[in-house]
């Protein structure tokens, strides 16, 4: 019992973390995958494969600007033990899966 | 049983220019180590190297027998803080607490004088006071070493004092190693001093030393 709180703990932790690194980057993303959204919604599964290599170059682009940005608080992730693979990791991931949720929710509405 | 941090054959060079010229260093956990040198010397090289955050043309690292690339590779080991800020300025200190596992309630009892920060995002700090809490959490974060460069730099007097009487006590349970300009600090409170020279690191035992190799006049 005490190991499941201390784990759900360094789970919030961390997802705090991860937040806190991704917020910047999330907020731009956003806008492009709105812009996304549209293009899908306007045009239909045509366009999904070049949105997905849009949203696949863009968010690489995004990150490696992201992560020269912020460069001097990589001391700050590392001292509390997320290193720079795993913030970039997440913050590409997280932000990919909420974009294919987005996408397939405008795909059903659309069918 | 304590282990240490030794790390030997450093060498590191930018083209032509060799910046470290094998390098030996033993850090033990139960004492303040410092390093002082002239701008450009290589202090701060040598920290990034010993973290793992640069990587030199030749180093042999190790925590007691096990040898390592990177000191924070191994949970719980070392923390370390830049001569810059590197704290994003949107956290507050009771969250940088969290983030660090220091205890917010045993932090505020020593140092209530920041009771009133507690809940104030960084950015609307001094860039004095935004130092000396990050000086702060890093050292009371419980790792085993604590690695800081300049952390005097932009603290008040009043708060070097504290500062140092603070690392003191903290070696009973961890190591310290600082890097400073402003020697006296460093001075008063080491164990072990070195002065980086040449690409080298001479053993320092008081001002007369630092005077013969030119370090002050």
């Amino acid at each position: 019992m005490i190991c499941m709180s201390s784990l759900l703990r360094l789970f919030e932790k961390r997802l705090k973390i991860h937040f806190l690194y991704a917020k910047g980057f999330l907020a731009i993303s956003s806008v492009l995958s709105l812009l996304s959204f549209w293009l899908f919604y306007r045009i239909g599964l045509g366009a999904l494969s070049e949105l997905i290599w849009f949203k696949l170059i863009s968010n690489s682009l995004l990150l490696f600007v992201h992560q020269r940005w912020r460069a001097k608080e990589i001391f700050f992730y590392l001292n509390v033990g997320v290193g720079r693979v795993g913030l970039l990791t997440v913050s590409f991931l997280a932000d990919f899966v909420l974009w294919i949720i987005g996408i397939t929710l405008i795909f059903q509405l659309n069918t | 049983m304590t282990k240490n941090i030794s790390i030997d054959s450093v060498f590191l060079e930018f083209g032509d220019h060799k910046v470290l010229r094998g390098i030996n260093l033993v850090f033990e956990q139960h004492q303040v180590v410092g390093l002082l040198g002239r701008n450009g010397c290589g202090k701060s090289c040598l920290l990034k190297i010993i973290i793992g955050e640069l990587l030199p043309q030749s180093m042999h690292l190790r925590w007691g027998e096990q040898q390592l690339f990177s000191l924070y590779k191994k949970r719980g080991l070392i923390n370390y803080l830049p001569q810059h800020e590197c704290h994003p300025h949107s956290l507050r200190l009771r969250s940088m607490l969290k983030f660090y596992d220091v205890p917010v309630r045993s932090f505020l009892d020593t140092y209530s004088f920041l009771a009133e920060q507690i809940d104030v995002p960084l950015f609307d700090l001094s860039g004095g006071q935004r130092r000396l809490i990050e000086v702060l959490v890093v050292l009371e974060s419980p790792v085993r070493f604590s690695i800081l460069d300049e952390p005097f730099s932009h603290v008040m007097p009043k708060h070097i004092g504290l500062l140092q009487k603070r690392m003191r006590s903290l070696t009973s349970r961890k190591g310290i190693v600082i890097t400073d300009h402003q020697y006296r600090n460093v001075l008063d409170i080491s164990d072990q001093l070195f002065l980086m020279r040449d690409g080298m690191l001479r053993r320092i035992e008081g001002e007369e030393d630092l005077r013969f190799y030119q370090y002050i006049r």
